[in-house]
């Protein structure tokens, strides 16, 4: 009797040890194996924001480069859940340092707590080593865009560099479609995305484009990027168009963005 | 997940049935040799076999591992350098020998278009500080000889487990206490050695 005990004790050791600690097996850090509740998760805050009753001013926050800043993203959320009407968040790319799944979940494991619904684009640091398909399990197709509150939100790869400035990325055929098949009860156009185009990351050919498909779009225009670790915000091109960068997040700061009937206000804020 | 979970319990039930059957003498339990192992898990493959060489207190091994398209969203193969540090004498214990110490280090290569060791040519000099083809990890573990009454000819066998962590969560870890967690920093591995 007493060897089977130990053997049936042995193994429920054994079975407390493995499932005790959640993700305790690693087999690669090149690994994309996401648990449950890790996937499509752009989609499910995109289906959340929708479902928010529609406002006359719209307010989110941009926040960018959380690579790696685990304390500062606990400390933004944090901040954030005690700021009252804000109806969502947006992470400008390079959610991790090295495009590794273990760092995009300390990202999302975070950033989750939010009280608001949150969604990233790509950065070329998501685009290391199985990145691009850890962002497309994770978050979904790396161009995409939704509408809500009169609003038409655009977000898009702009990380040339990590194709060789092969004219792929951006997918400027896929952004004009976006812009310009927006409706007429479109007011607002928020571009978002990770590489500025006046950033060397961004492919030359394609900056001229990129700027001029904003800047003969009607109404009130904006691109929001992060990647540049500071912030700044610019009309860069003269044309009417507000290019905002937001700073990495081990700088404490953020944006937040109003949205209001023919135009909008722009504030920088710590944490 | 689940699926490791079970696959782990089970081996482990497996050899434990085993080690109550017949003490190993002390001398022979880990000798000096040659030696191949098999691993799973460990950041090293989900399963990986290596081959190399025992000393009194010293292994060295050089391994290939490799992680199905099904568990790693794409086939990962790694070919890795391990050298394991066993700094506590064999105790013999409860009809088993132990080698309770292990510490130990690896180096780890993946091929693939989609790693580097050095900056491809389209990125300005050294934008990326650091390889994605090649990890290094630590280790802490143990080790513990077997060998089945009824099959003497099967020969000297031990089973190990390993706990260990990589550059990346290191580089994470360190900057970031007050935010992760040890279970963030760790990972488990278990494996096999046979003498050769």
């Amino acid at each position: 009797m007493l060897p089977l005990l130990r053997h049936v004790t042995g193994l429920l050791a054994m079975a407390v040890i493995c499932f005790s600690c959640k993700q305790v097996f690693e087999y690669s850090p090149n690994e994309v194996r996401l648990p449950a509740g890790y996937r499509n998760l752009n989609a499910a805050a995109i289906a959340r924001i929708q479902a928010l009753p529609a406002k006359d001013t719209v307010s989110f926050i941009l926040i960018g480069d959380s690579q790696r800043f685990y304390k500062e993203l606990d400390d933004f959320v944090a901040h954030l859940n005690k700021t009252s009407g804000i109806s969502f968040v947006t992470l400008a790319g390079d959610i991790t340092d090295f495009g590794l799944q273990k760092e995009a979940i300390w990202v999302h494991d975070r950033l989750k707590r939010l009280q608001v619904p949150y969604v990233a684009v790509i950065g070329n640091h998501d685009m290391l080593a199985n990145g691009r398909l850890l962002y497309r399990e994770m978050y979904g197709p790396e161009d995409f865009s939704f509408n809500w509150a009169g609003i038409r939100f655009m977000g898009i790869n702009t990380n040339s560099n990590e194709v060789g400035y092969s004219g792929q990325i951006p997918n400027l055929p896929w952004l004009e479609q976006q812009l310009t098949g927006a409706g007429e009860n479109i007011s607002h156009r928020v571009v978002i995305s990770h590489m500025p185009p006046f950033d060397e990351g961004f492919d030359r050919k394609l900056e001229q484009g990129f700027a001029r498909l904003l800047a003969r779009q009607p109404g009130v225009r904006l691109s929001l990027h992060g990647h540049q670790h500071v912030s700044s915000r610019r009309q860069h091109y003269a044309d009417g168009v507000e290019y905002i960068t937001t700073a990495s997040m081990n700088k404490r700061s953020y944006f937040l963005v109003n949205l209001f009937k023919g135009g909008y206000h722009v504030e920088e804020r710590s944490f | 997940m689940l699926k490791s979970a079970v696959f782990s319990c089970l081996c482990l039930s497996w050899l434990q049935g085993y080690t109550q059957l017949v003490p190993v003498s002390l001398p022979q339990a880990f000798a000096k040799g040659w030696h191949a192992k098999a691993q799973f898990a460990g950041s090293i493959g989900f399963l990986s076999l290596g081959a190399g060489r025992s000393g009194k207190k010293l292994e060295a091994d050089l391994w290939y591992g490799y992680v199905p398209k099904s568990l790693g969203g794409v086939p990962i193969h790694a070919v890795t350098a391990k050298a394991t540090w066993l700094p506590v004498k064999p105790v013999y214990w409860k009809g088993v020998v132990l080698r309770p110490l292990s510490l130990g280090g690896f180096v780890s290569y993946t091929p693939g278009s989609q790693y580097f060791l050095f900056n491809p040519e389209q990125y300005p000099f050294d934008y990326y500080s650091y390889p994605t083809a090649g990890h290094i990890g630590l280790f802490a573990g143990g080790q513990m000889a077997i060998q089945p009454q009824k099959m003497p000819r099967l020969g000297q066998w031990a089973v190990y487990y390993e706990l260990g962590t990589t550059d990346v969560r290191v580089a994470s870890y360190f900057t970031n206490t007050s935010s992760l967690t040890l279970p963030d920093l760790f990972t488990l591995g278990f494996g096999i050695k046979r003498k050769l």
